[in-house]
């Protein structure tokens, strides 16, 4: 077994640091422009039969392709315009929203996270905006009189315009290299005939550039040969236009006569024009339009954390709870769907795909886009007409198009949202879908309905439980109940409760939370679920009811700041409960935990010498950004080494049991589960460490499948089971090593 | 057609066995605290059947009847959610601590006065007292056909085809209208409630009869009607001495039990 | 003390069934001198020996082939009328599809109570108390009659039949032939599983929802064919039965298949009450459980705390190693 090399992916901060050096290339040319302008230098740019050739074509051009792009955003707005209004106003929070623009938009953060492709993509986009910069000045040059492309200035003109269209075909070969000679790549998952056109066609309109430069260059001589006195193009000139002169002079081999050199630049250059004015058409018709989507879906990104679905307001006066029909979607879900490039960088992190279940986010999202351009003109009027817009699509969109067991599959993980370089957020999307399966068709998996029930009339999901939420107290002595005076609840939670796996772990976090001195309590029997796995599964109004009643227990029981063991718990309370106006500090046991380590009041003596490998689970890292607490609890406990898995961090792999899938049957070639546990086998540690009971429970059933020699596999423990020991002792002061338990309560209820 | 679906609301079976206490004195179940009554999951399962049926023969009502206290509001709430018309709680103090024959006779009662009742679903059993008596004493009382044990039904025109599970396999049965079926978990799943039916169900009004209004006596309901007589309730002793296999790997422990099954003579 | 009883005995394919000696053997101990025993089916009146072999001072048969199938408003005439005969202070019954069915309209008839699926039945100064499961098994009730006669209807194999008295025989009279039926039997369909039945095994292996997917049962399959396809049968427990992992007709516990074997053991079923009462007449349990703190070791013998997916294959070898 080899342990592989992790990637550490700590987040990147460095705004803008990729195309600061074509912005910088472009402002220095104008800048220059201006302060040349003056000087009367020897050396001018000749644009030759454009003097004569009629100036108006490329406006021409402009105009046409102003009015197509135009034509083409009122087009895709009037089908966005079917979508309801967003639930938060994109108007707010302005300033932070245009950081979003620039960060992720035009500093392409997220494209970044492919290393390849953010080069590859830099150098495209730099490429096009210099270039567009560089035809702007030439414009202003021929055309407007204003003759500034002279001297000094003409020389680093010619140089910067050939090296960003150096730079862009450097992307158009990387381009090429990914589509058509690397394997199987997920850019091909859903290939169309654009793509090629997209990709060659810009790779065209940078050829013809050089040869129009070079053979404008190669034309000065016969035109200008006779004037005395303009000598256009030196010697001296010849290393700035570095890749144009070379041609040039390997056109002059031909020795054609002057008036040919001239016929060829007359038709390469309407070759160039007539390319490029072409390709950018293409915004229009294809993904191309990601150009001004990314940025503007940027700048309409949530403001709050990833963490937090929609609160259906006023759920007891609607007639419609969840997203069925494309109108009921909101106006930004549906320009997402127009921002998608078919990258595939979803679908490739997406766990359920990893599993082989039936889950491809890019392609929910093209099939919902599909759809939306399928029915959507009829939907908008048949709207106008005041007609039944439910009656209009022939397909269920949920069912037919969306398949019920595409939208279970989801682990509401994030990882998809994260990787996506043109911010769609497919889990709101998929929730809200799932929304409408189970509050307004009633329609989901036996199992999952089986949670809900069990949610609905014994407040927690574990069906068939034999435990009893005290349970795990026993052989504790003296556990306190929070009565208001203390300063933190201990939230158990119902997995740290009911489940006998998590017993060991309940345990050891409120032996840590004692020893450690702080002023603590815990619930008991007053614990009841607070409504995430209902949230996630898709019934709003259980979580609702659940919510409410739960931060109306918090404030009546005074509770300030909570500590919980499960992420999923932390979640709700941190990001969702505000919602409800419940306001608590938050935190999770690896934070409290390593702070207690930091200042002396926990003391990790006893050396744990194995190395273990540590999971984030996704809605402590992804989702609210906690990486460092729980690593630096690994660093403080002696003798224990931290090994990073590979996917680790942000981009971390889902255990498979998130978005309520816990408590689902899965579909598919394979568990998500058992990927992970490979992936930990395959650091070679001893032990997998993680800080969610449900990455336990998926780790337990998941290692033994895919590590069946019993000798030697490796353990998945909490960080507090580590920690406990590394505080109290092997045996932990008196418990037993936690047995390999039940992974799932299997119990066998017949009622 | 006009159905019946008769539901129960009982302590809740999952409750866990430590949670499990009686009160010897009044041979009573304690409460669970914490734990709220549901619904006996048999009758989600009849009101399954009763709502299957309407769906098929269209222009059907069904009454969701439950005797109990006001707490049973809850279950007829349920079955209401799931599709059920109108919901009717018998509730009296004369109706408690009875028997079968006098649940029977409640139920016989209200189905009487509701008088255009086609057909009456119950669960098989009750999931508290596990008697299975309730539908057959009420086809009895009622003088109607019963089916019982039902993993399927059909109606056709008057007649009704039930599949019956029985030990060995299934038949299927055939009764003219009005009939009593019993249903049981072979028929499947319970549905999951709209959630618009949920709100629908929440404001719906559930009628209360006593037992005047069932022109009953008390001395013919509950404890004072009641033919058997519960002398005591108690918590079988479990014997809890298990041998659990030792060894470090799962052949070691597999041996190991080989061992030990040969040694008793049971292998 | 009763001493009159009515057996409501059951043929299978026209000979008489092990229940109806097992409610014979009850009504012996509950200290009834006159025992009647009421056969129904063809056959009824060749198999009238075996019940008096088995204990029975009269048996009242009808040979009418129409009882064969059974239809809940024939058998309860014809019981009536064996009522009229025997005058019982008690009548016993089987909690089987006959029981289950007839008592409660019996009760009915004969404006009475009834006891199900009783476990035990006794004759406490005369009158008749019987205790049967309730609450899932999770507490046992004990019950007297305000009323006469006691309806029981008794669990199968939860009562010890009699030595069997070779040659004994007794007074016979008949009964009425079938009346005529508003129940139409469409149509039964018999399903037997693979082999043996799960009654008659002596070793049942049984599956439950801890086994995470319908494939798990393949490994509890080989387990019972290591143990010998002539003596071990396959169960489920009733939320495998639900989840569609295998057939209902094979679901052991409380509203299945009632089994007594030799050796039942339980994969990855937490040993609910519902279930256990539905096997906890085995000789010995053995259970394989991930969860230390499953209920089946309350019940177990033995027991292997693990992963079936490695136990169970491993138990599989070592039973193959030991033959």
């Amino acid at each position: 077994m080899t342990a592989e090399t992790p990637d550490q992916q700590r987040p990147v901060r460095l705004i803008g640091a990729w195309f600061a050096p074509a912005v910088g290339a472009s402002v220095l040319g104008f800048y220059g422009s201006f302060q040349l302008q003056e000087e009367t230098g020897e050396l001018i740019r000749h644009s030759f039969f454009n003097d004569v050739a009629p100036p108006a074509a490329p406006y021409l051009f402009l105009a046409a392709l102003t009015g197509l792009l135009v034509f083409g955003f009122l087009r895709h707005a009037t089908l966005w315009m079917v979508g309801q209004p967003t639930a938060q106003s994109v108007l707010r929070e302005i300033p932070h929203r245009m950081r979003n623009a620039v960060r992720l938009g035009l500093a392409q953060d997220k494209v970044r996270r492919d290393r390849y492709a953010g080069i590859m993509h830099w150098c495209i986009f730099s490429s096009i905006i210099v270039l567009t910069f560089v035809t702007a000045q030439v414009a202003v040059h021929d055309d407007f009189g204003i003759e500034f492309l002279k001297g000094d200035y003409l020389n680093f003109f010619t140089f910067y315009g050939d090296l960003f269209g150096l730079v862009g075909l450097v992307g158009v070969g990387m381009a090429l290299a990914r589509r058509y000679f690397s394997d199987f790549h997920r850019i091909r998952w859903d290939e169309r005939f654009e793509d090629h056109l997209i990709i060659l066609g810009l790779g065209l309109v940078l050829l013809t550039g050089f040869i129009v430069e070079a053979l404008r260059i190669a034309a000065e001589p016969s035109v200008f040969a006779d004037d005395a006195g303009m000598l256009t193009l030196t010697e001296d000139a010849a290393p700035f236009a570095f890749i144009s002169y070379p041609i040039a002079r390997f056109i002059e081999l031909f020795e054609m006569p002057g008036s040919q050199v001239e016929g060829a630049h007359f038709v390469s250059w309407w070759s160039h024009v007539t390319l490029s004015f072409s390709w950018l058409g293409l915004i229009v018709f294809t993904r191309l339009d990601h150009i001004f989507f990314a940025p503007i879906n940027a700048f309409l990104l949530r403001t709050d954390s990833p963490g937090r679905l929609s609160r259906i307001p006023n759920l007891e006066e609607r007639e419609i709870f969840g997203v069925g029909y494309i109108q009921d979607f909101s106006w930004k879900q549906l320009f997402e769907l127009d921002a998608c490039v078919r990258c595939g960088r979803c679908t490739e992190v997406c766990p359920a795909n990893l599993a082989g279940q039936p889950l491809s986010p890019m392609h929910l999202i093209q099939d919902l886009k599909a759809h939306l351009a399928d029915v959507g003109p009829a939907v908008q009027r048949v709207g106008h007409e005041g007609g039944d817009t439910r009656a209009v699509s022939p397909v269920a969109m949920v069912g037919d198009v969306i398949k019920d067991e595409t939208l279970w599959a989801c682990r509401t993980c994030g990882a998809c949202v994260q990787e996506c370089p043109v911010m769609i957020e497919h889990v709101p999307t998929i929730v809200d879908m799932r929304r409408y399966l189970v509050m307004d068709e009633a329609r989901l998996p036996a199992t999952a309905q089986g949670a809900l029930e069990n949610l609905e009339t014994r407040g927690h999901p574990w069906r068939g439980t034999s435990l009893e939420r005290t349970t795990w107290m026993e052989g504790l002595g003296d556990v306190p109940l929070f009565d208001g005076n203390q300063d933190y609840l201990y939230w158990v939670g119902c997995s740290g409760a009911l489940v006998e796996r998590n017993l060991p772990i309940t345990k050891a976090v409120f032996k840590l939370l004692r020893e450690s001195g702080a002023s603590f309590g815990v619930l008991g029997q007053e614990e009841t679920c607070n409504g995430d796995p209902a949230r996630r599964l898709g019934n709003e109004y259980l979580y609702q009811i659940l919510a409410e009643q739960l931060v109306m227990t918090f404030k009546e029981k005074n509770v300030q700041r909570v500590i919980t063991n499960c992420p999923h718990c932390f979640n709700t309370f941190k990001n969702e409960y505000p919602q409800f106006d419940g306001h608590f500090e938050v935190l999770h046991h690896t934070e409290f935990l390593s702070g207690a380590l930091r200042d002396g009041s926990l003391r990790a003596t006893h050396p744990v010498g194995e190395d273990v490998a540590y999971h984030d689970s996704c809605y402590l890292g992804r989702i609210n950004g906690v990486y460092d607490a729980p690593r630096q609890i690994v660093e403080m406990v002696p003798g224990a080494n931290l090994v990073e898995m590979r996917r680790n961090m942000s981009k971390g792999l889902c255990c498979g049991a998130g978005g309520g899938n816990m408590w689902q049957e899965e579909v598919g070639e394979r568990r998500v589960n058992h990927v992970r546990s490979e992936e930990a086998v395959r650091t070679g540690a001893q032990q997998v460490i993680s800080n969610c009971p449900f990455c336990i429970q998926m780790f337990e059933d998941g290692v033994p499948a895919v590590q069946p020699e019993e000798e030697g596999r490796i353990r998945p423990f909490d960080i507090a089971e580590l920690l406990e020991r590394a505080v109290f002792g092997p045996g932990g002061g008196e418990a037993k090593e936690p047995a390999a338990a039940a992974a799932v309560s299997d119990g066998d209820r017949e009622t | 057609m006009h159905f019946v679906v008769c539901a129960k609301q009982i302590p809740d079976p999952e409750t866990p066995p430590s949670a499990f206490k009686i009160d010897p004195q009044k041979n009573e179940v304690i409460p669970a605290q914490g734990i709220a009554p549901v619904l006996s999951q048999f009758d989600s399962i009849a009101a399954e059947a009763a709502l299957r049926l309407k769906e098929a023969a269209g222009d059907s009502k069904i009454t969701v009847i439950s005797m109990g206290a006001e707490s049973a509001q809850a279950a007829i709430k349920q079955v209401l959610a799931m599709g059920a018309d109108e919901g009717l709680l018998l509730n009296d103090p004369a109706f408690t601590k009875g028997d079968p024959h006098t649940t029977a006779k409640v139920l016989t009662a209200a189905v009487q006065k509701l008088g255009d009742v086609d057909a009456v679903f119950c669960g098989r059993q009750a999931a508290d007292w596990d008697w299975g008596q309730t539908g057959l004493l009420m086809a009895e009382g009622l003088g109607w056909p019963s089916a019982i044990i039902a993993k399927g039904v059909a109606l056709d025109g008057q007649q009704l085809s039930v599949e019956r599970v029985l030990e060995d396999g299934y038949e299927t049965a055939q009764a003219p209208l009005p009939a009593v079926v019993t249903v049981s978990n072979e028929f499947g799943e319970p549905r999951y409630p709209k959630l618009q039916q949920i709100m629908q169900a929440a404001r719906k009004t559930v009628t209360t009869w006593t037992a005047a209004d069932l022109g009953l006596d008390a001395a013919e309901v509950g404890e004072a009607g009641s033919r058997l007589r519960l002398e005591k309730l108690f918590i079988p002793e479990k014997e809890g001495k298990v041998e659990l296999m030792e060894g470090d790997t799962a052949t070691e422990k597999a041996q190991a039990l080989v061992k030990a099954l040969q040694g008793a003579k049971v292998l | 003390m009763a001493s009159n009883a009515l057996v409501v005995g059951e043929l299978a394919e026209g000979e008489l069934n092990a229940t109806t000696l097992e409610l014979i053997g009850a009504a012996s101990r509950l200290g009834a001198s006159n025992i009647t025993v009421a056969l129904l089916g063809g056959g009824a009146s060749g198999a009238a020996s075996k019940a008096f072999e088995g204990g029975a001072t009269k048996v009242l048969t009808s040979d009418d082939a129409s009882y064969d199938e059974f239809r809940g408003d024939q058998w309860v005439a014809a019981v009536q009328n064996a009522v009229e005969q025997a005058s019982p202070d008690v009548i016993l019954l089987a909690q089987s599809h006959v029981g289950r069915e007839l008592a409660p309209r019996l009760a009915f008839r004969l404006d009475t109570g009834a006891a199900m699926d009783c476990l035990n039945v006794e004759d406490d100064g005369g009158a008749v108390k019987a205790t049967r499961s309730v609450y899932g098994g999770n507490a046992m009730a004990t019950y007297s009659f305000v009323t006469s006669p006691a309806i029981v209807t008794v669990r199968a194999k939860a009562q010890d039949p009699l030595e069997p008295n070779a040659g004994a025989s007794g007074e016979t009279g008949e009964l009425p032939g079938a009346s005529d039926s508003r129940t139409t039997i469409a149509g039964r369909e018999i399903v037997e599983a693979a082999g043996l039945q799960l009654q008659d095994a002596s070793i049942v292996v049984s599956g439950g929802r801890g086994l995470g997917a319908p494939e798990g049962f393949q490994v509890v399959e080989e387990l019972a064919k290591a143990l010998g396809a002539d003596r071990a049968a396959v169960g489920a427990s009733r939320a495998a039965c639900d989840l569609g992992w295998y057939p209902p007709s094979q679901q052991v516990g409380l509203t299945g298949k009632v089994v007594t074997p030799d050796l039942y053991i339980a994969v990855a079923i937490s040993g609910a009450s519902q279930h256990m009462a539905g096997c906890s007449g085995a000789k010995t349990i053995v259970a394989i459980n991930k969860d230390p703190e499953a209920n089946i070791f309350q019940f177990a013998r033995y027991g292997i705390v693990g992963d079936y997916k490695e136990m169970v294959p491993a138990l599989t070898e070592a039973i193959k190693a030991a033959k």
